[in-house]
């Protein structure tokens, strides 16, 4: 059996207009307000931890060290929140994103809406995503510097909500770029496959002349 | 029971970049570095004529010249005998490529008109490079060339390239014996696929437009064989470290190769420039050249040839 759920917009609208009416009734003298109940959004989590190490070196040298192979770690981590975990728990579209792209990747997001998981159904509950070790290739220049980082993620996340579980699964390449000392996606490749819970079956009305 | 939307979106994104067919057949597997200590073959030469950067922003066409010289045993001099031009559209990701036969008459700079096979032993690729951008009306960045031993080097190192061979060929000069129809072919009968003119009646022109259609199905291979960004890695570092670059470094390539990967092999034109007889075997554009060149120009694809 199907519930009826208000949508997320409007829910919000409920609630601000809940905290707007209660602070406007705040200069009462009653102070004994009785406690608040909010709703607190479903947390959605993950973390990545780092996989192997694979280097193709141009030349005959060339390493990625271990303290830029957890930068690159923790940025599949920074993005996985602002473009996942974040826009899932609280149906809120993803920020910060730019700063965890390239300017030339950041232009390209913008018009690939998949990049993030937004638009979804709301969670009714708390979710954590599996997320394979994330097996790391540098690629290293004749002079043995690091180029560029592949971070390979294969994440699986069954998400519930009212009508069912919602089961994400994102797999593919980001590749990395240190820009300024910070690693950044400079170019992707990802398949999201989202299976989605049913809407709930519309209520009809049958008229009899 | 629950009914579930599968909702599968596939996002091949990309800073993307700009190169072409031999974009795939260079830039990915032939990145370039000399590399002190390695000791291996060179499989090619990649240059850069200038120092334009191509960017993932790039909005303007890119254009390449990919060179086959005849340097081998016995042979000296290294005259450019595969010239083909490819344009590349980074926005629509379309690519054309202009074959230009080896006795092709044109104005070298500094030269006079000659074959444009000569522009490689005068100049170099940097001049071969000039002499076609100067008749056809471009600017080339980019030029990537290689020898007998290199590009049979380069095959092998594939694991052959998958060609579709147009018709029945058999020339004993250039080891030509194939049938007609999809094959791989390796180093050895790629390099015989691309050398066999006797078979045919246009001689050169029909050569030409073979050599392009090995390119082409080269993309198509790198295509489907380096699909996730490690693979690509490690073929971008092989060739890097068979391949003399001069003037390009490793991230452009890798820019390139993104490029490659989004140009379908199916939709790229192979054109052979239009030519009329001339004097001794040097064949002379004809009338039709520059309008072809003129809808080539503008964006490397051709509307209306």
């Amino acid at each position: 059996m199907s519930r009826f759920r208000i949508p997320r917009f409007a829910g919000a609208l409920v609630l601000a207009s809940t905290l707007v009416l209660g602070a406007c009734s705040g200069g009462g003298g009653n102070d004994d307000a009785s406690p608040t109940t909010t709703t607190r959004p479903a947390e959605v989590t993950g973390t990545a931890t780092l996989g192997p190490i694979t280097v193709e070196r141009a030349g005959t040298a060339g390493d990625l060290n271990a303290s830029d192979a957890q930068a690159v770690v923790d940025a599949v981590n920074a993005y996985l929140s602002a473009a996942v975990f974040t826009p899932i728990a609280t149906g809120a579209a993803p920020t910060g994103l730019d700063s965890l792209f390239t300017p030339a990747a950041a232009a390209a997001v913008a018009n690939t809406p998949d990049i993030a998981d937004t638009g979804l159904p709301e969670p009714s509950g708390d979710a954590t995503a599996t997320i394979e070790p994330v097996p790391l290739t540098a690629l290293t220049n004749a002079d043995g510097q690091v180029v560029l980082v592949t971070a390979t993620l294969v994440l699986h996340l069954e998400v519930p909500t009212d009508d069912g579980p919602m089961i994400i699964d994102r797999r593919g390449d980001l590749v990395y770029e240190s820009v300024e000392g910070q690693w950044r996606v400079a170019s992707y490749n990802l398949a999201v496959e989202r299976q989605l819970p049913d809407p709930p079956a519309p209520t009809t009305t049958e008229v009899k002349k | 029971m629950t009914r579930r939307r599968r909702i599968v979106t596939g996002i091949v994104a990309t800073p993307l970049v700009a190169f072409g067919v031999v974009v795939a057949l260079v830039a990915a597997w032939l990145a370039g570095f000399s590399v002190p200590g390695v000791s291996a073959a060179t499989w090619m030469t990649v240059t850069k004529n200038g120092t334009a950067t191509y960017s993932p922003q790039h909005a303007e066409p890119v254009f390449f010249l990919v060179i086959g010289n005849d340097e081998r045993a016995g042979v000296s001099g290294a005259r450019g005998d595969a010239l083909h031009l490819v344009g590349v559209n980074p926005v629509t990701n379309q690519a054309t490529i202009l074959n230009f036969p080896r006795d092709t008459a044109l104005p070298i700079p500094g030269h006079g008109t000659d074959k444009v096979n000569a522009a490689n032993v005068y100049g170099g690729p940097r001049l071969t490079a000039d002499t076609i951008g100067q008749a056809v009306g471009v600017n080339i960045p980019y030029t990537v060339e290689t020898n007998f031993d290199g590009f049979i080097s380069l095959i092998d190192e594939m694991g052959g390239v998958d060609v579709d061979v147009p018709t029945r060929m058999v020339d004993k000069d250039s080891g030509s014996d194939f049938e007609p129809g999809p094959q791989r072919l390796s180093g050895e009968r790629a390099l015989a696929f691309s050398r066999d003119r006797k078979t045919f009646p246009t001689g050169d022109i029909a050569r030409s437009t073979n050599q392009a259609i090995l390119m082409i199905g080269a993309l198509g291979q790198i295509q489907r064989e380096t699909t996730t960004a490690a693979s690509q890695f490690r073929a971008i570092a092989i060739a890097a470290r068979h391949t003399h670059i001069d003037g390009i470094g490793l991230r452009e390539l890798y820019d390139l190769y993104q490029l490659a990967m989004r140009i379908d092999p199916a939709q790229v034109r192979n054109v052979t420039v239009p030519l009329a007889s001339g004097s001794g075997s040097n064949l002379r554009l004809t009338a039709a050249a520059e309008p072809l060149f003129a809808d080539f120009r503008d964006d490397a694809v051709l509307q209306a040839n």
